[in-house]
């Protein structure tokens, strides 16, 4: 089981001060898959990113990504084994331009001599700018990160996400604030780098069209347990998937 | 001086307690001065650096209403909280009420200016003697505790930081007004939000806190000396105390006052020398294990700030530019073979001062760690070549000087690599406070107080002009690397960790190691400043690890503007040149110097130079 999932998490468990946020949390998502993570607010949706990204300490268990712990890494070492991440609000780098933005996460990869010595101006610009082209920022490369417009932003984001071409992608509420338009466009250019490279993608959405429209697996979290996890349609029938999201077993649109 | 362990059991025993009282005696009024300095913090986030001087004010209107006017001591102390309540006021309203939401650094700077305008005031006023206080009416007896005498004012000062905490814990928790200032504390934009009237509030902390400065003042009169220098004094331990209690605790800084004031009571009579470098270590020891204090919480939220970031210098100007700077360089070069003396030895120093300043916007701009305490990194570059220069020739020691800072500034680096904003400058103010203790102290070492003479470079370098264009030289090449610095990826991880640190981490860029090779960067820079200087002046003295030269610094970097890659260079040669100007004009420079950096801070919060670029 664990030698065939790409990411695999055992008995996850953590809480602030006397309140368990995640209680035993297991799951596995094979290679190239598209997964959702859906749960109502507080679920521990965030914390759980958190932790599968370094950022957040876990009380225990064990989190394995191509069969290594990565659990307790920091930030930094976890993207290193290639893990990529988008911030529920979008953080790019105000105080720098769309081009340099990229151009600098391109470069982390390089020797430390280099980053020292090399002005940025002078790092080869064809990767970045091809990844621009692809999330449809190629117009905006010399823009300033900070005067683009809020659906921009999150495309700037995706694009340094993938600039490292991560194998797991990590996205909190990724379409969060966009028009349903801009939504579909977005997680199209997701599933077809995920479809190219085999990228493993784990996102949080509140939309549930866009959950059903692009996850091919929808695990479902509860005060801090795992109460679902399998195909769309299983889970969208699910008697406690209702419970916790409505408060009552009565079928509505939302699922 | 007794050494402890030499007396017998008993009177071993004596000794610890009537010292221990004697310590929280002390720690009374260092309480009064912290819980206000603390309070304010909780509330508008301003560190206050003239909360020593309320202190002081405070213990000087005291003996103003006793000595001159005859009033009774007991009705003295509280007027004088009164008055410096009034004086916090006006300071509030005057002086910091346009200053909050914009660079946190701002607010330090106003109240610093404060402290240089009291610097030459308050002797004006009360003349430069130290005076003996008034003893308090019906306590000037004595009490037997352990087989000892203890004054009986020392155990009515004990009881009094009990007194007022209980007092204080009474109104946060049980009144309207309490109530407010705690959410405040907790999350100022929401109570904000709430629409709890913001300017009132922190007008009224800001009394509250400067009243109980001015008790604490008034309270010490009848224990200790008061003398005009008090100020700086108080308000570093103030500092520590609030760093050890933890940022905006009550209940810490009740602890941490009582940790000082007991360690510092046993250090005295122990080990005097030692006894400011184990405050620090105390308080660096905390901070290092637990970042927020004994007893503050990780990370208050602070009022979000929106911040400019400088761009790299020149960047976009061209050709134009560059023939500019050359023909600037050839100008400064030329200036070399016409100056007179003096006026190479003032350049000179502007040269040093650009140097020391850019160090500093290194940190503080482009890392975006603020450092209050940059002149530890200055001082041990100076240190470094003035004890190397006693046995080496004088270019072997500069390069061991610049060494040393770097290598200093690096192991500071990796040991509050984790830490930002007030917190880190509070630490780094420990940090060359301690190296102030040890220049000062070890005097086997560095001479102590006497310094070290006598360091001249060899010839062609001996004369001012020989002198000058070496450091012309020196200084055009390290502006050359750092502008050169500033476009690597280097000096961009470290501009993306301040946008968004979490972004920077999660993208793999190496923020901590950027962040402490920009101090070994800067602690080379700053370094090669301090050697400069001690070749420029033939000698090294304590006063290079002063505040006042930290402060100096800060000054530079905001009057130029923070934004701009040039603004410390333009805000080092101003500052430099203006002060040396007014100080041949006037002995009281300092109030002169002050009211010119508040009168700044208000007109021209941004510094002289703008980003260009918007920031970009």
């Amino acid at each position: 089981m664990t030698g065939l999932a790409h990411l695999s998490v055992r008995d996850l468990r953590k809480h602030y001060d006397a309140t368990l946020v995640l209680n035993e949390i297991a799951f596995d998502i094979p290679r190239g898959e598209i997964a959702a993570l859906i749960g109502p607010n507080g679920a521990g949706k965030s914390t759980l990113f958190g932790i599968l990204s370094g950022a957040l300490k876990a009380d225990g268990g064990t989190v394995l990504l191509d069969g290594e712990g990565i659990l307790g890494l920091s930030p930094e070492a976890v993207a290193r084994r290639g893990v990529g991440r988008t911030f529920q609000t979008s953080q790019p780098y105000r105080s720098l331009r769309v081009i340099d933005s990229l151009l600098l996460i391109q470069s982390g990869s390089s020797s430390a001599w280099s980053r020292l010595t090399k002005p940025l101006g002078r790092w080869p610009r064809e990767a970045v700018l091809a990844v621009l082209d692809e999330v449809g920022l190629a117009d905006l490369a010399d823009a300033p990160s900070a005067a683009l417009s809020y659906g921009d932003a999150k495309r700037l984001e995706l694009a340094m996400a993938l600039a490292r071409s991560p194998s797991l992608l990590l996205m909190d509420e990724p379409t969060a604030g966009m028009a349903p338009g801009e939504r579909v466009a977005f997680m199209e250019l997701v599933r077809q780098r995920s479809a190219e490279r085999g990228m493993t993608v784990l996102f949080t959405e509140h939309d549930m069209a866009t959950v059903f429209g692009f996850a091919a697996r929808v695990l479902v979290l509860d005060r801090g347990r795992m109460i679902a996890d399998g195909a769309p349609e299983t889970v969208r029938a699910d008697a406690e998937v209702r419970r916790a999201y409505l408060g009552t077993a009565t079928p509505t649109k939302a699922l | 001086m007794i050494a402890a362990n030499a007396l017998p059991h008993a009177e071993r025993m004596d000794f610890i307690v009537i010292q221990a009282l004697n310590g929280l005696a002390g720690a009374s009024s260092l309480f009064l001065v912290a819980a206000g300095l603390s309070l304010i913090f909780g509330v508008s986030r301003v560190v206050n650096f003239a909360h020593g001087t309320v202190f002081m004010v405070g213990a000087y209107l005291a003996w103003t209403l006793i000595g001159r006017l005859g009033v009774n001591f007991w009705l003295a102390a509280p007027l004088a909280a009164l008055a410096t309540a009034a004086l916090g006021g006006a300071i509030e309203v005057l002086v910091l009420r346009r200053l909050y939401g914009r660079h946190e650094l701002l607010p330090l700077l106003a109240t610093f200016a404060l402290v240089l305008v009291a610097h030459d005031l308050v002797p004006l006023i009360w003349g430069a003697q130290d005076i003996i206080g008034p003893r308090a009416p019906g306590l000037t007896g004595a009490v037997a505790v352990a087989g000892r005498l203890l004054p009986s004012y020392d155990l009515f000062l004990i009881l009094v930081a009990p007194v007022v905490l209980a007092g204080l814990w009474l109104m946060l928790n049980r009144t309207r007004f309490g109530r407010i200032v705690r959410a405040a504390t907790e999350d100022p934009e929401m109570a904000a939000a709430l629409g709890i009237r913001q300017d009132r509030l922190f007008t009224t902390v800001f009394m509250l806190g400067c009243g109980l400065a001015g008790l604490g003042g008034a309270l010490r009169l009848p224990r200790e000396t008061l003398h005009h220098s008090l100020d700086t004094q108080v308000i570093v331990s103030a500092f520590v105390v609030v760093v050890i209690g933890g940022m905006g605790s009550l209940g810490g800084a009740f602890v941490a006052s009582a940790i000082v004031g007991v360690v510092s009571a046993f250090g005295i009579v122990v080990w005097p020398q030692g006894t400011l470098a184990m405050l620090f270590v105390i308080m660096a020891v905390v901070l290092v294990a637990r970042p927020q204090g004994l007893f503050g919480r990780p990370a208050l939220p602070g009022a979000h700030r929106p911040l400019a970031l400088p761009s790299p210098p020149l960047a976009g100007y061209g050709r134009k530019a560059e023939l500019g700077v050359l023909g600037g360089v050839a100008a400064l070069g030329a200036f070399g073979f016409v100056g007179s003396p003096f006026a190479l030895d003032v350049a000179t120093q502007a040269l040093i001062a650009v140097l020391f300043a850019v160090s500093l916007h290194l940190l503080i701009g482009w890392a975006g760690l603020i450092s209050f305490g940059h002149t530890a990194l200055f001082g041990l570059g100076a240190y470094g070549a003035a004890l190397l220069g006693q046995h080496l020739p004088f270019g072997l020691a500069m390069v061991g000087g610049v060494a040393v800072a770097a290598l200093g500034a690096a192991a500071f680096g990796v040991l509050v690599r984790r830490m930002k904003g007030v917190y880190l400058a509070m630490l780094t103010l420990a940090f060359s406070q301690l190296l102030f203790a040890t220049a000062f102290q070890w005097v086997s070492l560095t001479g102590g107080d006497n310094g070290i003479l006598g360091l001249w470079p060899d010839p062609p370098w001996d004369t001012a002009g020989g002198w000058y264009a070496l450091t012309l030289c020196l200084s055009v090449l390290c502006l050359v690397g750092l502008a050169y610095l500033y476009r690597t990826p280097f000096a961009y991880t470290l501009r993306a960790a301040q946008d968004s640190e979490a972004r920077a981490r999660a993208d793999a860029l190496p923020v901590d190691g950027s962040r402490i090779l920009a101090f070994a960067v800067s602690g080379a820079v700053a370094g090669l400043a301090g050697a400069l200087l001690v070749f420029l002046k033939g000698s090294a003295f304590p006063s290079l690890f002063a505040v006042q030269q930290s402060v100096d610094g800060l000054v530079m970097v905001l009057l130029g503007g923070i934004a701009n890659p040039l603004g410390p260079v333009a805000g080092a040669v101003a500052y430099t040149l203006g002060v040396t100007v007014i100080a041949t004009l006037t002995p009281s420079w300092h109030m002169i110097v002050g009211a010119a950096i508040l009168v700044l801070t208000q007109a021209l919060p941004g510094g002289l130079l703008r980003n260009r670029a918007g920031g970009v």
